[in-house]
């Protein structure tokens, strides 16, 4: 059987890497010219409370991550150099939990779906990226598959949204990168000599490349809810799937940031930017999307189409700057998307509106009394983060004082605050992480705890818990994740 | 007749023969007697004396009892201990004046007179070389430190051992690093600025972390501003998250990914001058590296020690000052440097933490290094060891490749030092 190949390849790969690697420099070619690095992690995922499908282990997955870095070019003028990041990852939860076997079979309709949630369906999904970044003087060109950061607040993403995520990588909390879709575009950036507040210019096209955001296999990991709402789950995420938009000019986004730094108060970085672009996570589409749904619910053949990813305009002003008589820096981010269009009603009639999304963190290192002297003078690294997210102009039934029911599914604004403190002790051979996200809309929180300890240069262990404290099903995806990763480099 | 009247003329001769040497010496740029050599006359010779025993002879446990009045008390008492491995050595060379290069001896001469310390502390009227050549006060002398010659340019790849001397294994770091000055320049054209510098940049530094793997395509950037009392500005480039973050001067208390050094710590000290009070306590004479041989130290260099073997000590009469942060609730109580009298270098500094009690215990070894395009020779450091003597634990960082005064793109333009160049060379 084909699963069998893997399991010799994967320990005679980590073998080879384990022996070869230098203690101290990464692998590096070519005189110098190619770098490589790289590393294996093995997690697992323990679900704290059963839910009727019996499944306790929500993954125990393999990860291969590579990046290599090629210097053609390197003149005082010219400098041209090949990126490429990969991340593979096969994943042995149905090998050591029959009841998630069980489940897919179930709610995916099938074992076919066993090698969606095994490993990355194609290149698509572990192909990060693969670029070339040509420089010359004040320009640079970045040509093809790249992730993309804006914004300032990395841990909600507000104006951070060019690159759709891939959900199933969403364990044991990976890095953005981990789990950010890498799409083909051009990125021209222009950073022009002693410009005025030291200004540079981003341009990126995506001429045709469009990925959707990737959902688990149902029966896997998440709950959907009982074993019908997880089979109707995986035939709409499949025909999501069916029905996002072929390559080709139809979905072509451009986008435009500018960048400065301004030498007021204690100097602000600062940046605006436009976004033309579509939603990766699809709408119902009206009525006769709706119609289909109905269709799919009674098991009858659909007609056409049941999903748009509409298109819409994205506007953001981000900053950063510190208050250094506190000793914090400050991030913010306001982000306006007009006509956006999002399920309003109960109908599935679909609606434009402008949202206006908002974050404002606060980020300080702090000596704690006590608890800092003993650990030889650590601070701790303290972030608050609010987010608020507002629909305008949302529609209010006057005659009954009830908004009709939108995106935000209460009322016109979202709420939520985000609180992260990390140390380390012992010389950072040991760091702990607390995360907390209260969802003021809904009463929800999540809590994450995390302990990782690395010895030395290669090997790095953590145990990590996250509960959400909801009422009702949400208790199915509170877990324990634990994670071994050997980085070669 | 002809005595009576050539005694007056004689004495009016003499007193004016005299005079240029009774003349206060400071009085005049021209007058800026400098360099002045650590050791002369009697002093040199008494050096001499005590070197005819001791230089070209190797210490270790058995003998150091004979040099122990050169030594730090903490140094000597780690260095006898077997707990703290009880096999080190080091060896003595004869004491060399380490001359000035040409444009330091020139710019000091120049703008040295027009320098003085305002009433916050501040440095006033600096245009280039060392400020107080003759230092009157402590400040002086921590100005002088803070205005040391590093060649306008310089590029280092730094590899730090972080030793766990307890359970005597080591990680590494392995850092990047390439900083210049704008302004203060002395070697390399423009000098004494770089033009336009419409910013106010003193220097700016942009590094890269090569190792270990978690930090590693992580950069950073600092800029420190013309006026010394304006908080630096620094940024950060995650190769995680593909995002430049800016970071506020509160972080510069904390550890340095986990080493035994803060970011102050730098050079021994690394932040504004300002920023402390300075104590004038005198002078000692201590076995200081100097002219270093750094790939001895590479060698010598053993996994889970804390203390360096093949360090080449020469004597050397230092300035010791004690400097303590103004505002409450620093890191350290008090921090006592140990400066090198003709290169201004902090050689030793003792740091104390909150309760008083010793803490660190730091070491700089310096050499000369060549600089680039036939350049001059100039001191620099080439190596940097904290120890953590509560704990057992220390961290090393001989600098495996140093360049000073290289010119030339891509790197040595200002563009690279701009926090655009993080999101530009950052992958």
């Amino acid at each position: 059987m084909k699963k069998n190949n893997h399991i010799p390849c994967l320990l005679l790969a980590l073998l080879i890497v384990i022996c070869f690697a230098s203690p101290a420099h990464s692998f590096s070619w070519m005189d110098g010219k190619l770098d490589v690095r790289g590393n294996i992690q093995q997690t697992w995922n323990i679900l704290t409370h059963e839910d009727w499908r019996d499944i306790r282990h929500g993954s125990f997955r393999t990860t291969f991550r590579t990046e290599a870095l090629y210097k053609w070019i390197e003149t005082p003028d010219w400098d041209v150099r090949f990126f490429v990041l990969g991340n593979y990852y096969y994943d042995w939860a149905l090998d050591i939990d029959s009841p998630m076997r069980h489940s897919i079979r179930a709610e995916a309709v099938g074992r076919h779906k066993y090698r969606d949630f095994r490993r990355p369906r194609d290149s698509e999904e572990w192909l990060t990226e693969a670029y070339v970044d040509i420089k010359y003087k004040d320009w640079q060109l970045k040509l093809g598959k790249q992730l993309v950061s804006w914004g300032e607040t990395a841990d909600t993403r507000v104006a951070d949204l060019i690159n759709p995520l891939d959900l199933k990588y969403m364990i044991a909390f990976p890095d953005w990168e981990d789990y950010k879709i890498g799409l083909w575009m051009i990125r021209l950036y222009y950073t022009p000599r002693d410009a005025w507040q030291e200004l540079a210019f981003e341009l990126i096209v995506i001429p045709f490349d469009f990925e959707e955001q990737r959902m688990p296999v149902a029966g896997a990991g998440f709950f959907n809810g009982g074993p019908d709402m997880g089979k109707v789950y995986q035939k709409m995420w499949d025909k999501q799937r069916r029905d996002a938009p072929d390559d080709g000019s139809t979905c072509f986004e451009i986008g435009l940031r500018i960048k400065g730094y301004t030498h007021l108060w204690e100097g602000v970085d600062w940046a605006i930017s436009h976004f033309y672009t579509r939603r990766d996570d699809p709408l119902i589409d009206g009525e006769k999307g709706f119609a289909n749904q109905f269709r799919m619910l009674l098991d009858m053949p659909l007609e056409g189409g049941m999903y748009v990813y509409p298109n819409y305009n994205s506007t953001a002003l981000t900053f950063a700057t510190t208050w250094n008589r506190i000793g914090c820096a400050i991030y913010g981010e306001c982000v306006y998307n007009t006509n956006r269009e999002y399920q309003y009603g109960n109908v599935g009639e679909i609606k434009e509106k402008d949202i206006v999304v908002t974050a404002l963190k606060l980020s300080r290192s702090t000596m704690i009394p006590y608890l800092s002297e003993w650990n030889r003078n650590t601070a701790y690294s303290l972030s608050l983060t609010w987010t608020q997210y507002y629909l305008l102009n949302h529609e209010y039934n006057k005659s009954t004082g009830e908004y009709i029911q939108g995106e935000t599914k209460k009322d016109s604004s979202k709420t939520k605050f985000t609180a992260t403190v990390s140390t380390g002790f012992f010389f950072y051979t040991l760091i702990t992480v607390g995360n907390i996200v209260y969802d003021a809309s809904e009463g929800k929180t999540t809590v994450v705890g995390s302990l990782v300890y690395q010895p030395g240069d290669h090997w790095q262990w953590m145990a990590a818990y996250q509960q959400i404290n909801e009422a009702g099903a949400a208790r199915y995806q509170d877990q324990v994740i634990l994670s071994m990763r050997y980085e070669f480099w | 007749m002809k005595y009576n009247i050539m005694l007056p003329v004689i004495i009016i001769l003499t007193l004016i023969f005299l005079l240029p040497v009774t003349v206060p010496v400071y009085c005049t740029a021209d007058e800026v007697v400098w360099p002045v050599k650590c050791y002369e006359g009697d002093d040199l010779q008494k050096v001499r004396e005590w070197e005819k025993t001791w230089a070209g002879k190797r210490i270790d446990i058995n003998n150091v009892a004979g040099v122990k009045e050169f030594l730090l008390d903490t140094y000597y008492e780690m260095f006898t201990d077997p707990s703290w491995g009880g096999d080190y050595w080091f060896e003595i060379l004869p004491y060399t004046q380490t001359l000035p290069s040409p444009g330091d001896v020139a710019l000091t001469k120049k703008y040295a007179p027009q320098c003085k310390v305002g009433e916050n502390d501040q440095l006033l009227n600096y245009v280039s070389g060392y400020p107080f050549p003759n230092p009157k006060s402590a400040i002086e002398i921590a100005y002088n430190f803070n205005n040391i010659n590093s060649g306008d340019t310089m590029w280092s790849l730094t590899h730090a051992w972080l030793i766990d001397g307890r359970r005597k294994y080591n990680r590494s770091m392995i850092l990047d690093g390439r900083i210049m000055w704008f302004s203060g320049r002395r070697e390399v054209a423009p000098v004494p600025e770089m033009q336009p510098n419409t910013k106010n940049i003193y220097r700016a530094s942009h590094s890269e972390y090569v190792a270990p793997a978690s930090l590693k395509g992580n950069h950073s950037m600092s800029i420190n501003w013309k006026d010394r009392t304006k908080p630096w500005a620094s940024w950060s480039f995650a190769s995680a998250t593909r995002r430049v973050t800016r970071r506020s001067t509160a972080q510069r208390q904390s550890s340095l990914g986990g080493t035994d050094v803060i970011y102050n710590d730098d050079w021994g000290y690394s932040w504004a001058i300002p920023a402390n009070t300075y104590k004038m306590l005198g002078r000692k004479e201590l076995l200081a590296c100097r002219h270093q041989d750094i790939d001895q130290l590479v060698k010598e260099g053993r996994e889970g020690y804390c203390l360096q073997s093949g360090m080449q000590r020469e004597r050397i009469n230092v300035y010791v000052i004690e400097a303590q942060w103004k505002e409450p609730g620093y890191i350290y109580s008090k921090d006592v440097w140990y400066m090198d009298p003709e290169t201004w270098w902090i050689l030793f500094s003792e740091k104390y933490d909150k309760r008083g009690k010793y803490w660190k215990y730091l070491e700089i070894a310096n050499y000369l290094i060549e600089m680039e395009n036939n350049g001059p020779k100039i001191p620099h450091m080439g190596y940097q060891g904290v120890i953590d003597v509560q704990r057992k634990h220390a961290t090393a960082t001989p600098a495996a490749n140093v360049k000073l005064g290289a010119t030339g793109k891509p790197y040595w333009v200002p563009e690279y030092f701009e926090p655009r160049a993080l999101l530009k060379h950052g992958y």
